[in-house]
């Protein structure tokens, strides 16, 4: 048996499973979107009308959307650039519990954190309790809860894991000699930071960003549960396919969302280009 | 809602109370329990349901002292069964339980059988009230055995305001902020009956429509949060972040009073509209006997009185009424049933095509992505 058949006959389950569950349902919903839904009937035309009111309809909440994941991802990727730096060079040997209690807090659940967060920033919550306690306050305050920054809070808290965990492990490529090395020359902290540790964390940067950045877009339950009469494109794909049920508007919306968002990332992956040159 | 994250949605729909999500704890015993004809349920038969979750937990003991197993598909909206039926359901499907508002669509859509009423002796303790509903039975044929039902009131802290009259006072400036409004596509009809003068608030020609959802929108504006179930409606009644509502449930004054909040309910003078779940039997059921019995049982005293008494759901048998403890009876207008059909209309949902310029149910669906788009 050759190498090249024994490599393929290898990867044929991974690839069969990849294409079952994920490449041929992807295609289905693609397929679907150019039908259209009527009168509770799946009409197999194709047609590009479901495109058409994307466009006409919903492109300002789609950009509105885009710019919260934005703000998250950007949020979630520099905490998590912040917290990767300091476990890998500065807690010493705490910095592998440092990464295992933000791996832990992935476990906890995503419904739990936003419900935590719905607590912390109610009227009831601790905030409020702690302000009206201390006196700054005579009355709980409303303005925590219910509005897009609790929305960006919220989903900066869950995703802060899914950024910092490619760029630590990044960061272990480094070696510490690397940045004594520079120190020793006379590099200042921001010339090592952005001529050596940044470049070397390029791709741990970019995939943190492109995993929070494509969770947040696609997220609706923290807007309704944390934000109020926000809504994000997000929400009425689930209500497509919720109580609507017209999945091809649904799918359309899916694959418009989808197209921009790639384009988005693909955006910051040339932006972090800046740093080739160094 | 069955893709993705569907897991997070119904968690969030379960542990906080919608109507539905509230009677899960509830419902389960309901298909245990039709007695009559089932000696043939004997034999371990296995019946699908299409649902609501909770309203097969009253029949639990039913089932188990007949050998039934129960299949079911539970749903967060009527809509759901509809998709379900017209998607290979027919023929597969025993039982679904719609909201009687969309039992005429279902009929013309061709997915329900007529009951057999030989098979459900037990209709004749349901209240006359419900068995008058026109959309039950179609060509004097019955397709829907009346199960629970309940009105859509506005809720209003009779701490902080004095009993709202209409459902346009939402709109007064003072309010701003301190309403709750529950997410849902029927508002469109409270809508309807303040802005249009159509008689059937589920008939509206375009401008009618785009008028209510209009309408809506300016509510929305007064809001701070939208509702996602009853349960959060009657957390922010018992907060003080809510003093008055769009839609609500006689049971959110007894959710709230749980949590030291006296809140109570009015229907307003445009009047509103009600929703009453029933059993319906599927055409070509694999097990049409069997659903039948449990549609039957459905109506017993016994399981009447759990709905009523552990699911807190308006019942309709009228021996259980009168067994019912005071509190339960207390959150319905059990005594005053005429007055209250006065005020709240089970009108069926809009046509499934536009009948001139009566706008259809796509319509509807379409001007309400306006209302969340908004």
């Amino acid at each position: 048996m050759s190498t090249a058949y024994r490599s393929a006959l290898l990867v044929a389950p991974s690839l069969l499973i990849f294409s079952g569950l994920f490449i041929a349902p992807t295609l289905y919903f693609l397929l679907v979107s150019f039908w259209r839904f009527e009168s509770y009937e799946l009409i197999r035309e194709f047609n590009l009308g479901n495109y058409r009111e994307v466009a006409r309809d919903y492109v300002a909440l789609g950009i509105y959307t885009l710019f919260i994941a934005t703000i998250v991802s950007l949020s979630a990727v520099t905490l998590g650039f912040i917290y990767a730096y300091i476990a890998r060079f500065k807690a010493g040997r705490f910095g592998s519990i440092m990464l295992f209690v933000a791996l832990i807090s992935l476990f906890g659940g995503y419904l739990m954190k936003v419900y935590a967060w719905r607590t912390i920033l109610g009227t009831e919550g601790i905030i409020n309790n702690a302000l009206l306690g201390l006196g700054f306050v005579s009355e709980p305050v409303t303005w925590l809860l219910y509005n897009p920054p609790s929305v960006v809070l919220t989903l900066t808290n869950f995703l802060f894991p899914f950024a910092m965990l490619p760029i630590a492990a990044s960061m272990r490529g480094i070696h510490d000699s690397e940045l004594e090395s520079a120190r020793d020359l006379g590099a200042p902290f921001t010339a090592i930071l952005f001529d050596h540790v940044i470049p070397r964390c390029k791709t741990g940067i970019t995939t943190g960003f492109a995993l929070c950045f494509l969770i947040a877009c696609g997220d609706w339950v923290t807007p309704v549960l944390v934000g109020g009469r926000m809504t994000m494109l997000g929400n009425l794909i689930a209500a497509q396919f919720g109580e609507f049920l017209n999945w091809p508007l649904g799918a359309a919306m899916s694959f418009s969302l989808l197209a921009t968002a790639f384009l988005v990332v693909l955006t910051f992956s040339q932006v972090m280009r800046v740093f080739d040159w160094r | 809602m069955r893709y993705g994250r569907c897991g997070l949605v119904r968690a969030r729909l379960f542990g906080s109370m919608d109507r539905r999500g509230f009677l899960v704890a509830s419902s389960s015993a309901l298909l245990l329990g039709a007695a009559g004809g089932m000696r043939s349920a004997k034999a371990a038969t296995t019946v699908t349901l299409v649902g609501w979750e909770g309203y097969d937990k009253p029949l639990e003991a039913y089932l188990k002292a007949n050998s039934i197993t129960l299949d079911p598909t539970y749903i967060g909206d009527s809509n759901q069964i509809i998709s379900k039926l017209t998607s290979g359901g027919v023929g597969r499907v025993d039982l679904v339980t719609p909201n009687v508002t969309y039992v005429p669509l279902l009929v013309k859509l061709n997915t329900l059988a007529a009951v057999d009423e030989s098979k459900v002796p037990n209709l004749k303790n349901v209240h006359p009230f419900f068995l008058g509903n026109p959309s039950i039975r179609i060509d004097g044929k019955l397709y829907a055995v009346p199960y629970v039902w309940g009105g859509v009131p506005m809720m209003y802290d009779p701490g902080a305001i004095a009993e709202p009259q209409s459902w346009s006072d939402v709109l007064k400036p003072e309010y701003k902020g301190k309403v709750s409004m529950l997410d849902n596509l029927n508002n469109i009809q409270l809508a309807a009956r303040v802005v249009t003068d159509a008689k059937v608030p589920t008939r509206l020609t375009h401008q009618q429509l785009k008028d209510a959802v209009d309408f809506l929108i300016k509510v929305k504006g007064q809001t701070r949060v939208l509702a996602t179930s009853y349960g959060d409606m009657a957390d922010a009644l018992a907060r003080g972040e809510a003093v008055i509502t769009f839609n609500g449930w006689e049971v959110v004054v007894k959710k709230a009073a749980d949590k030291g909040k006296k809140v109570a309910y009015t229907y307003p003078k445009e009047g509103t509209f009600g929703w009453m779940d029933c059993y319906c039997v599927v055409r070509d059921a694999p097990n049409n006997d069997v659903a039948h019995a449990l549609a039957n049982e459905a109506l017993s005293e016994p399981v009447q009185l759990k709905a009523g008494e552990g699911e807190l759901l308006g019942i309709l048998n009228t021996d259980a009424i009168k067994k019912l403890p005071a509190a339960a009876r207390a959150l319905y207008p059990y005594d005053d049933l005429e007055g209250f059909s006065k005020k709240v209309g089970f009108f069926p949902v809009a046509p499934l095509k536009a009948e001139g310029d009566i706008a259809s149910f796509d319509d509807w669906k379409k001007e309400y992505l306006r209302f969340k788009n908004a």
